[in-house]
């Protein structure tokens, strides 16, 4: 049994007289009577009578009053440094005793420590991100001034193909220009897209990301350039002469840093633009990509400017002083409802952080919520050891109260044990939280916005580290109380631990609890997990497996014909399928997960549309022959398109079923006409339904149309080979002799596009699983600590059962029930609050009730599993105890 | 070895600070009574080599060694101790007494035990040098 060594200390005789000692006063005035005393006995032994002896004494001795008074105030000024020297030195010798305590328990510590550094790890790892992401200020001048602007469109929130315009319609000129003119709300309103444009030069054509920008912009964003100019008003206008801004990274890196860059040209999509400014370093409007190489003025094309419903533009803008953003979108809204003579629009007006962020902000919180909920389980967890630990250790401290140890000294080293196991917690926690980061962010899937700016978060880690740190001392205190308050000799007298009867019953409500929230985490993860599991398990209608997509941007001005797109198609299809080791090929005007989509109303023959009754909506493909047949998409009726459908014969069609399920009730539309793009189509044929933006997403309406009748500028070859085959390579060469001016813009395995369609689904049940499964993990060793101990202190008791004739297997029995009692009482409190996990995750899930049974069922399973587990050893070895050893006392 | 050090009026007073162990008047002009503080300190850290004594065993023994020519004023003797005490020179404890009851016995402690030797050394060499100077005028 380790002893402190200050306990024994007599060389300190304030220790072990504390309480005794008498007050200062009373030790001086003892001090001088003893001298005066001397004194009056000495001069008396030189023959001096007694009474006179005393005066002489006290005459010799001074001021004496004076000189009292003088001590006592010195004396209180060395007590309390004393005090502080020796409070100093004893906490320093508890934090030394303590390190030697918990190496000698090094499974204790280390699980203990494990613990709480997975806690503290996983939610500082989580909220550093959510910070990130979240919470951390744009960085521009004030940041909650900036804000986004949107058209909404609550009416077409019904349609499938088109429901992600209802929150975010783009705006277009006319919109824009009202707004800019009529506006007291909005100040610096400027419209940016991020796009993509084919930039030719000494690198020979290479498709690159831009920012087209309007000339206000900048303003809005409270920049200016490093140097040059802005774009200008009439940059930004119909066929103004094209200016171009370069950003600072691209002028460091392609213009070699030099200022002679302005007045250089740069072509963009053959046409040559001048470059009038380089825009500040790290300058981005879009956080979840790099800095554009160049920003474009917008509204200089002429799609952008007559026609209304060509709305390809963001808008952003500061309140105007004293404006919110709601009366900012009321007004908005009214300004766009009269020009646009349609009173079902809306606006949204939010803080730019908040709009971009609107789709990761709901998954990041609710990870911060599973995380938050694994550092509280850690908590509870090391509550329950430290437990645990005081109340095997109570004979410990009984000696040591006996050797004179006061009850705030014990209760002082049991602080400094706990503290030195959450400053160790700690410590390993910060480097948990870093690599978990570092994963978290190399492992996020959407490129979500300012996540490369994350860093490890100094404010959560300390709170992390106050919340371990006040776990350790608050659970940490109690079993040392208790221990100070039994009386040592009983103690002593009965052997382990049978003092702290109080503590199990604490114990057992704390592994309730930790139960109970074990079993919300990991209901929420089961629930995403069996989610995730019927969302990869849905046939998206095709086969993907050995398909590859190449994806080719051809150069707009010089591709506007229809011949000539036919004719470079064509010629492409022949070259790529005569590629070695190239099985089949075929090209659409999109392809299933990769890209590509675009849609439009579809009028149905003899229908008519009368009052609010419009053409619905339909998803359009343009594919050449063999397209169903390499993606093994199923026929239902009718034929599939054959080389003879081409240019000059009967324009033909083939719909999808879910084309079929809403615009013909179903009957079979064979043989019918539909008008698309202005040209009526027999219907052809009858395919199924193929997935197309995402697993869950319904299966939408959708028309084909051979790529000869009507040939599509975007080309998404789709190509057989077996893996090992370059494609990208070969692909370019060809175009390089074929068009050098088309790009290839991503050349992919339809498989991988397919994964990546769940990717974030993924991330966060592969997040919240792990967090579920540490919860398990942790459940388990508490539950096995608290069995264990239980076992240990009730040997005596096991024994006597052994000895009146109990068998093993009863008291094996009578300690699990005990245990499984707890467990029983833990996942029923558990069940409530896993509804209530199951509420919170209900909106990421893809047919999964929240309270599936299955997922209920397999984590109350999981948890009684492993706690069953945990309780088994300990239980078993109170079996086998020896009855007659037991009763010796041993 | 050469225990006297340069003479110089500045070094003298920084020698006899120094001597007053007295830190607050470092680099001050010091005044008879820190100079006689530190003396009195300097002389009772020299008695409790010996052992642990009480404060009036400390008395006599420096009555009797410097036969009756130091005679400390009790009066200042305590104050000293307890503020050696303070600063960690002396420890005290209450033994039984000769008297057979409780008395406060002071003890050096090993900082006590350091000053005592750095003092000791600085004493002599201060002596030396007045006594120079006093012989060669």
């Amino acid at each position: 049994m380790p002893t402190n060594p200050q306990d024994r200390d007599d060389n300190n005789p304030d220790e072990s007289r504390g309480l005794l000692r008498p007050p200062v006063n009373k030790r001086v005035s003892n001090e001088l009577a003893f001298h005066i005393e001397m004194r009056t006995r000495e001069l008396v032994a030189k023959g001096i009578p007694e009474s006179e002896a005393r005066q002489r004494a006290v005459a010799a001795f001074g001021d004496f009053d004076g000189v009292s008074a003088q001590l006592e105030s010195l004396e209180r000024a060395t007590d309390r440094s004393v005090r502080r020297t020796r409070y100093f030195s004893e906490l320093q010798q508890d934090v030394r005793f303590a390190f030697r305590i918990l190496r000698r328990r090094r499974a204790f510590s280390v699980v203990a420590i494990a613990t709480l550094a997975l806690g503290i790890g996983a939610a500082t790892a989580i909220y550093s991100i959510v910070d990130g992401v979240l919470l951390k200020p744009l960085p521009f001048a004030d940041p909650d001034r900036l804000v986004a602007v949107w058209i909404t469109q609550p009416k077409l929130a019904s349609d499938p193909i088109i429901s992600w315009l209802a929150e975010a319609t783009p705006m277009g000129n006319e919109d824009f220009q009202a707004i800019r003119q009529r506006t007291t709300t909005l100040r610096d309103i400027g419209l940016w897209t991020p796009s993509a444009a084919v930039i030719t030069s000494t690198n020979g054509a290479e498709r690159l990301p831009v920012t087209v920008a309007s000339h206000e912009v900048l303003t809005a964003l409270r920049e200016r350039v490093a140097f040059g100019r802005g774009f200008q008003p009439g940059d930004d206008a119909l066929n103004a002469p094209p200016v171009a801004l370069v950003s600072h990274e691209a002028w460091e890196t392609r213009y070699g840093a030099d200022s002679a860059v302005l007045g250089r040209s740069v072509s963009v999509e053959g046409t040559a633009f001048r470059i009038v400014g380089v825009l500040p370093a790290g300058l981005r409007v879009d956080r979840t990509a790099e800095p554009t190489p160049y920003w474009l003025p917008a509204l200089r094309d002429s799609g952008d400017i007559p026609a209304r419903h060509n709305r390809n533009y963001r808008a952003i803008a500061r309140l105007a002083p004293g404006a919110t953003p709601r009366g900012a979108a009321q007004q908005t809204a009214q300004i766009l409802r009269s020009i646009n003579n349609d009173t079902t629009l809306r606006a949204r007006v939010v803080e730019l952080q908040v709009d971009e962020t609107r789709k990761a902000r709901q998954p990041l919180f609710l990870l911060l919520g599973a995380a938050g909920l694994l550092m509280l389980i850690a908590c509870v967890n090391v509550a329950v050891l430290l437990l645990g630990e005081g109340s095997v250790r109570a004979k410990e401290f009984a000696a040591r109260a006996a050797l004179g140890a006061g009850s705030a000294r014990l209760a002082r080293q049991l602080l400094a044990e706990s503290i030195v196991i959450a400053f160790a917690g700690a410590i390993v926690g910060s480097g948990v939280a870093w690599v978990m980061m570092r994963g978290l962010v190399s492992l996020a899937p959407d490129h979500l916005p300012g996540i490369d700016a994350v860093g490890l978060d100094v404010r959560v880690l300390a709170f992390t580290i106050s919340c371990a740190v006040a776990t350790g001392v608050l659970f940490g205190i109690v079993p040392a109380v208790t221990a100070a308050r039994t009386r040592a000799a009983s103690l002593m007298r009965t052997g382990t631990g049978q003092s702290a009867r109080g503590l199990p019953g604490l114990q057992r409500t704390l592994i309730g609890v930790e139960l109970a929230l074990s079993m919300m985490l990991l209901v929420g993860a089961s629930l995403l997990a069996r989610s995730l599991d019927k969302l990869t398990t849905v046939d998206p209608g095709f086969n993907a497996d050995g398909l590859t997509t190449a994806t080719i941007t051809l150069p707009w001005p010089r591709y506007r014909a229809d011949n000539d797109i036919r004719t470079l198609g064509l010629e492409l299809y022949r070259r790529i399928s005569a590629l070695p080791g190239v099985e089949r090929v075929s090209l659409s005007s999109s392809a299933p997960f990769v890209g590509g989509a675009s849609s439009s109303p579809v009028a149905l023959e003899g229908h008519e549309y009368r009052g609010g009754d419009q053409p619905l909506h339909t998803q359009q493909r343009y594919v050449l022959p063999g397209y169903f047949e390499l993606l093994g998409m199923h026929l239902i009726a009718g034929r599939l398109f054959q080389d003879g459908d081409r240019d000059g014969a009967e324009p033909v069609a083939i719909v999808s079923a879910a084309e079929v399920q809403r615009d013909f009730a179903g009957r079979s539309p064979l043989g019918l006409r539909v008008k698309q793009q202005g040209t009526w189509r027999r219907i052809v044929g009858v395919v199924a339904d193929v997935k197309y933006h995402g697993l869950a997403i319904q299966d939408e309406a959708t028309i084909y149309v051979p790529f000869q009748q009507n040939p599509n500028g975007a080309f998404y070859f789709v190509i057989r080979a077996p893996s090992g085959v370059a494609i990208e390579p070969a692909v370019k060469a060809i175009l390089r002799d074929l068009e050098p001016n088309a790009v290839v813009r991503r050349v992919v395995a339809m498989n991988t596009a397919v994964a990546q369609s769940y990717a974030s689904e993924r991330y966060r049940t592969t997040l919240v699983s792990a967090f579920g499964v540490m919860a398990a993990l942790l459940a388990a060793v508490g539950m096995y600590g608290v069995t264990a101990r239980a076992a240990a202190s009730r040997t005596r008791e096991m024994g006597i059962r052994l000895a009146l004739g109990g068998t093993s297997g009863g008291v094996m029995r009578l300690m699990l029930r005990e245990a499984m009692t707890g467990v029983a009482v833990g996942l029923a409190a558990g069940i409530p609050a896993a509804l209530l996990g199951g509420r919170i995750v209900a909106p990421y899930l893809f047919d999964v009730t929240p309270s599936d049974p299955v997922s209920f069922g397999g984590a109350a399973g999981l948890l009684a599993a492993v706690t069953i587990a945990a309780t088994a050893g300990p239980a078993r070895r109170a079996g086998t105890v020896q009855p007659a050893s037991v009763l010796r006392g041993d | 070895m050469e225990l006297v050090p340069t003479i110089s009026p500045v070094r003298v007073s920084n020698l006899s600070t120094d001597i007053t162990t007295n830190s607050r008047y470092r680099g001050h002009m010091p005044n008879a009574r820190d100079r006689l503080r530190g003396t009195v300190e300097l002389l009772i850290l020299r008695t409790l080599a010996w052992g642990p004594r009480h404060g009036y065993a400390i008395a006599r023994w420096l009555e009797e060694s410097s036969n009756d020519a130091i005679h400390v004023e009790e009066g200042s003797l305590y104050p000293a101790l307890y503020r050696m005490e303070k600063r960690n020179l002396v420890a005290s404890d209450w033994q039984t007494s000769e008297l057979g009851r409780p008395a406060k016995f002071y003890r050096l402690t090993a900082a006590g035990r350091r000053e005592l030797a750095s003092e000791t050394t600085d004493w002599l060499a201060f002596a030396a040098a007045v006594t120079r100077v006093l012989k060669r005028a």
